[in-house]
Formats: structure tokens, sequence, C-alpha cells
């Protein structure tokens, strides 16, 4: 079924909306999900409130990718319940990549925002032209899926270290590029 | 708040990145010694720099330009300047960031030519194949045919087959160089038109250059001979590509192009759309960028109107405003663009979905802004326009929501209303007058799925779920607009075509979303009849218009789709025959591919259907 069909149910109070988007949609929330919280039970009680969640925020929101914004319900609760449960722990996995993307960015003390999420984007799919097949493969398991060196070093054949160079430098570059964009996030 | 912005931008990433590397791994092999590389030290550096950038004060002024006034684009670039500079709010960064301290809160942001050995020879006759929207303004597709041969376009591969009916095979393959060293080529396949003389293919591939501008490589083909398929110019054109048409030896391209907002305006490629053709890279010329009083984003909607053959740049033109959807008349080009208008109602906000209307004429080779003009609602694609005897009729869908913001701890939750229905408004061109509106005329929380007009006629399917209505609406006399509808009906269509004799095909779904359905409607003294249905049991399908085969002459409707089966889904194409009562199923065979890419035509009582590295060939009775 395409999104803008589901995104339809959702919009009628069908309950069809969750049955449809987990077919859809289940096994990538549950990936990102499990990548954040690394245990499956949380991960399936984390992708069951990413439903609700859906259910709440449409309508009247209005998705222009239902994928995108399942996993970014899914991240944005599954880091929450991260941080609740593990507080002590600041170096979590995901508190690890969200704290390296830091260094992706030319002025991390604005308060000025000048960028859409739209036109971040844009940037960010520019950048992502301009890397090698490997770094750009890395850096989107590692800062989308959430993955950890340690995976995406076995996705990519490569050793922990090599993959840690190759996103701090790819990091770097993303800084520089978002600079000369004149792109603040 | 920056790290989780960036990290929400990263979920909106293209998703060929994002199944790229959902998709790959790499085969284990045998590692050598691990090598140990230096460890960064940028921390330290970062550091030192932090005291220079805390206390340097901020400029509040937007960038002197002044040394710019000789150049003859110093319109645009006072305009762009103003549009894309952001003040600061801070004096320093030192202020900035104690004060953004203090307001910290948790709440979430919600080449190489490959050669086949065949017979050569030439004086092929072109034969339309994709159903354009207007009669005379042929779209791109991924495939063209002549009473020789078909052409289609298999990922990046142009392919050629010889219409022999059984005995039919590839004759020819071309498969498409990168249009610069170290480019990255968007999703193929890449759309392309075959010229009426059938001796050149021109295609558009996007792609996104090595300084990360986005273009678009227009590149024509030599296909004389399809065994020895050569290219002959290419032009490029900066920006995304939007879309396309051919009329009358013309090629018509629309592109959107982002400035961005770090310009630098020595540097004439950040704010100027170029194109680059074999006498080098050139600006846009002031004299043809149509520049708005008051700028809404900085992007513009590049018109370029190419020969076909030679590619020859005609004419050029910007419009300084950005675009989603590209209607094109056989004398005029719309782009439009939705937003929505706000207005504040005490504690409740109320939102508003408007389309903005560009006209541009484009028939003389130049283009010239005819008239801008915003609708209320929003439109679904190209078919929602239609310009008719100097009337533009636009079918949008009504959007109004108004809510109310709750903080609670630190979640902000809206809770609200929507309403959603759908308007027809015929608007003339010379005076921007509205002839004729009928506005909320389908039954409430319904919207658009799909219009086609026709002459006098409008088509609308609306629906809320999965039952509609079918709108027919004569427009003969704008004073009094009259329409009649099915009543309610289940499924709905997400493409209606005009079919000839009075009749209309509705393709789109059942009465749940996993059947596809394929409907013929009619017009009756009372109302809107269904003829007959045709209905694919879990099932999905392309919801593009080129997907489909059509055929009024003979009655025929093809389609790919994909059979939802558990553990397994298959890939196929259905033909179907319309007799004027019935519509009966000709083939249904499995053709890889997904279903954009299907396409099926009926040649002498053959059907040939064509897919990814697939290509069937079948006879066809009635």
């Amino acid at each position: 079924m395409d999104d803008e069909r589901i995104v339809a149910l959702y919009f009628a109070r069908d309950e069809h909306a969750i049955v449809e988007t987990d077919k859809k949609y289940g096994k990538y929330c549950h990936y990102i999900a499990k990548n954040i919280l690394t245990s499956n039970e949380d991960a399936e009680e984390c992708v069951n409130d990413t439903y609700l969640a859906a259910w709440e925020c449409m309508p009247p929101t209005k998705p222009q990718i239902l994928r995108t914004f399942l996993g970014k319900l899914t991240r944005n609760l599954s880091i929450d319940r991260y941080r609740r449960e593990h507080a002590e722990k600041r170096k979590a996995p995901v508190t690890l990549a969200i704290d390296e993307l830091a260094e992706c960015i030319p002025d991390p003390a604005s308060e000025v925002s000048v960028v859409d999420e739209i036109v971040l984007t844009d940037a960010l799919n520019a950048f992502l032209a301009t890397l090698s097949d490997t770094s750009r493969i890395a850096f989107v398991k590692r800062y989308f899926y959430c993955a950890s060196v340690r995976d995406v070093a076995r996705d990519l054949d490569l050793t922990e270290t090599h993959v840690k160079v190759l996103l701090h430098r790819t990091r770097k570059k993303c800084k520089t590029f978002l600079l000369e964009k004149g792109v603040t996030p | 708040m920056k790290k989780k912005k960036l990290f929400d931008a990263m979920g909106g990433i293209d998703e060929a990145y994002v199944e790229e590397a959902a998709t790959r791994r790499e085969k284990r092999g045998k590692r050598t010694l691990v090598r140990f590389t230096a460890i960064a030290a940028c921390f330290a550096l970062l550091l030192t720099g932090l005291n220079l950038w805390l206390f340097l004060p901020f400029n509040t002024m937007p960038p002197d330009v002044s040394q710019y006034a000789d150049s003859e684009y110093y319109e645009i670039i006072q305009k762009l300047n103003v549009l894309t500079y952001r003040a600061p709010r801070y004096n320093n960064n030192f202020q900035r960031f104690t004060r953004g301290f203090m307001k910290f809160t948790s709440v979430e942001d919600a080449g190489a030519n490959e050669m086949v050995s065949g017979t050569v020879d030439g004086g092929s006759q072109y034969v339309e194949t994709t159903d354009n929207q207007v009669e005379g303004v042929i779209e791109a597709d991924f495939i063209k045919r002549s009473d020789r041969y078909i052409y289609y376009m298999d990922n990046s591969t142009l392919r050629v087959f010889e219409i022999k009916g059984a005995d039919s095979t590839e004759v020819g393959s071309y498969e498409l160089p990168k249009p610069e060293e170290s480019a990255y080529v968007h999703a193929a396949p890449h759309e392309f038109y075959l010229s009426p003389d059938c001796t050149t293919i021109t295609y558009l591939l996007s792609f996104t250059s090595r300084n990360t501008q986005s273009a678009l490589a227009i590149v024509s083909l030599d296909v004389t001979d399809p065994t020895a398929i050569t290219q002959k110019n290419a032009v490029t054109l900066s920006g995304n590509y939007m879309s396309s048409r051919l009329v009358n030896g013309k090629l018509l391209l629309l592109n959107n192009f982002y400035v961005g907002y770090s310009l630098d305006f020595s540097d004439e490629s950040t704010f100027i759309p170029q194109i680059k053709d074999g006498d080098g890279t050139k600006s846009i010329a002031m004299r043809n960028i149509i520049s708005p009083d008051v700028l809404s984003a900085p992007r513009y909607t590049v018109v370029c109107l190419l020969d076909a053959e030679t590619l020859e740049v005609n004419g050029t033109s910007a419009y300084l405003s950005y675009s989603e959807n590209a209607y094109v008349s056989t004398q005029n080009v719309y782009v439009t663009r939705s937003y929505y208008e706000e207005t504040k109602d005490g504690k409740y906000t109320q939102n508003r979905a408007m389309t903005e209307i560009a006209a541009l004429a484009y028939a003389d080779g130049t283009l010239t802004s005819l008239a801008n003009f915003s609708v209320q609602g929003e439109v679904k694609d190209q078919y929602s326009l239609d310009e008719h005897e100097g009337v533009l009729r636009v079918v949008t869908t009504l959007r109004e929501n108004r809510y109310v913001e709750k903080k609670n701890g630190n979640t902000i939750s809206m809770m609200g209303e929507n309403t959603v229905n759908a308007s027809l408004y015929c608007v003339r061109l010379s005076d921007l007058q509205v002839l004729a509106k009928v506005e909320r005329f389908a039954p409430e929380g319904e919207s658009v799925r799909s219009v086609r007009f026709d002459g006098d006629a409008a088509y609308v399917c609306t629906s809320i779920m999965t039952s509609d209505p079918v709108f027919f609406f004569d427009l003969s006399d704008l004073s009094n607009v009259t329409f009649k509808d099915t009543g309610t009906i289940e499924g709905f269509s997400t493409s209606l075509i005009q079919f000839g004799d009075g009749f209309l095909v509705g393709i789109g779904v059942g009465e749940n979303f996993s059947t596809v359905k394929i409907e013929v409607y009619e017009e009756t003294e009372t109302g809107v009849a269904s003829v007959c249905a045709y209905e694919i049991d879990l099932a999905d399908y392309c919801e593009n218009y080129k997907c489909y085969f059509i055929d009024r002459e003979n009655g025929f409707v093809g389609l790919g789709y994909t059979k939802r089966t558990y553990g397994k889904d298959t890939s196929r194409y259905v033909l179907l025959h319309f007799d004027k009562y019935n519509l009966n199923a000709l083939a249904d065979i499995p053709l890889e591919g997904r279903d954009y890419v299907k396409r099926g035509l009926v040649i002498d009582g053959y059907l040939y259907a064509f897919g990814t590295n697939d290509f069937v060939v079948q006879k066809v009775t009635n």
C-alpha cells in the first residue's frame, strides 16, 4: 500500500492505518529503535509507541514522506526512552552518535535558526553527493540508522579504527561544507 | 538543540542514500594487519578558535554589494542580498551562547557506447506512445517508438527493439555515460524524447556535479542506425529537473535552481542559473530573468527552450520563485507553488492552503510573464489545471485547519479540527477575473484524487477513504456551471482518462486499499453511471499516468502491477480491452521491475511489454 493511502487511513481514523504501517515500516522502525535501545523488548515497545504517536499526530500533521516521518518519531521516542532509563550513562551509543554530529556544526552556539529543515536536508544531500561511496554509506549508517561503529565496520568490512577515522574526516568535511553553503542548523 | 536538528535533518536525506546504506554489505575478506592511524586532535584547535569566535562583534547590516553596481545582475544581487541575509539576534557569540544557555529547553522538535550487430537503414515514422495531457505537447517518457523500432530506457541503458511480432529482438543498446567525471547521477531511469523523423533521441539526466551543484544534462543521440548509436550534442542546465515538453521541434525544460544563503556575488554561478553548451558555460542574461517585486524564496524556476535536434539554445528565462507542478498548454507554461496562509483568531491559529500560479507565455520562443495569482486550495498535479479559450480552469483541494497549542511539560500538542473539500475555479487570463467557481462541491472531508479536463467538460474524483463520487462538470456556459456525480461508489480513481465515445476510465483502488480497480464511467441523463470494472486483489500499482498504455481507438488499457502474496511478491503487466460493455483481460504476464518503469504497447496484435532487464512479446487475441 502506498504512503498516501496509509496517511489517508490515519486521517479517516481507521485502525487499519497502524496495521498497514506495521506491515510496511515495522522492520524499519524496529531496526532504528534496536540500534538506540539495544534491547529487543524495549525496541518493540518503542515501535508500538511510534504507531500511537503517529496516530495522535495525524491529523493535523500530514507527513511529506511517511517513512522518514516514522523514522524520526521512532528515533525521538527511542532517544527519550533511553535517556529516561539511562540518565546516568551519558555516553550511551546513541548519545555518542549525536554528540559526534556536533562537530559538523559551523556555529554550535547559534540561537538563530537560519534555515529550515528542508534547506538543511538539501545541504546534507548535496554534501553526501560529494563523498566516496564508502564514506557516504558509513556516514548514513552511523547518523541515520544510529548503527554502532562496530556494525558499520562489519558491514563495510573495515576495522573499527578505520571507520572512526573515516567518520571523523567526513564530519569535518561536513562542517566545512555547511559553512561554505552558509547553512547553520 | 543544534546537534539534534542536524540529527533530525539526517532523517530527511535522499532515500537513495538511505537504501544504499541499508542494503550495503561487503563480503567479509581477510584483513591484513590493522593499521593504526593517527588520532585526530582537532578539539584543541576548536578551543583556540572558540575564544576569537566568542567575542568578535556581529555585523547587523546586509553585506555591502555596491562593488557590483556595474554588474548587469545588480538588481538581482540587491534583492538576493536582502532576502538571504539573516541579521544576528545578539551582539556577539558570547552573548548568544549565554542567552541561549538560559533559554535552553528540552522541548522536542517534533560512456562507453555499446555496439550490437544488426541491420542498418532509415526512413522510420514516428508513432506516439505517451498519453500526453495536451495534444501536440509531447511529454518525455521511458518508452518511445517509430513504425519500426521501440526505444526503452532500462535503468541507464537505452535499448532498441525491432518490431517484428514474435520474432522481435533487441537490435541495439547504448549505456548512458556520466555527464561529468565523478558526478553523482540521480536515480535511473531517465526520460527521453524521440524526434519526429526518428533519427534523434534526446534524454534528460539529473546529476550532482563535483562542486555540489545539481544540474540536468540534456544529451542528443543519433539513432539513425540503432546498432551504432552515437552522441551528437549535449547541454547542461543548472538546477533540479522539474518537467519538460517537446512542442513543434522545440524542447521546453523546467528546472528549479536553488541559490542558498551564503552567496558570493563575485561568482555568478552561485546566484545566476547557468547553461553549459559547446561554447562554454554562460549565465542567463539579466534581460531574461523575471524578478517579482517581492522575492518569496531564493530559488529560480528556469525555463529553457532548445532546438530538440541540435540542442542549440533558442531562449532561456528564469523566474525568481520556485515551483512544484508545471502544466504546459500549446501557448503558455503554468507553474504552481503551494503555501499556507496563517491567521490568528484569539488563541486559535488558522491555516488555509493556497496555490500561487504563475503564467508564462513561451510560444514565440521567449518567456514573457502573463499573470501571477493565487487560488484557494492546493493542486494535486498538472491535470488539475487546463487552459481553454483564454480561461484557466483549476481544481483544488481545500484544506483548512484550526488548532490551539497546549503545552504539557516538555511536550507540545495541538488540538483542533481540519476541514477538507474541493473547489473548481475558472479564471480569465486577460484580466484574472474569476468567471466561475464551484466551491466545496464534494462531501465534507473529501480531497481531490484525480482530475481530467476535456474541452467543455471536467471530470473530478474525490474521496475521503475508499469510496468516492466521480463528478462530471459541464463548463460550456461559465455563467451556469452544472455538474452530476456518480454518488458513492466503492474505491476511488487516482487517474481519470477520457476514453472517447463519452466513456471515462478511472484507474485507482477498490473497496479496500489492497485492490487495484480499473473502472469505466459513462454520463447519463440523470447522473454518472459505472459501466464496468476490472479488479485485481492484493495488488499495488503506479499512480503516474505515464505508466498506463492507453489506446482509445482499439479500446486498450495496460498497466504494470505487483501482486502481493505472503512471502513473495510477483511483478506483472496486465492488458485490458474495453468492448463498450466490459473490460476483459487479454494478457496478464510476469514482468520484472518496479511498477513505475514497466511499459507496454500493442502493435498489430502483439503486446510488447518492457521492464527492468525484461522484454516480453505476446500475441493478443480479442
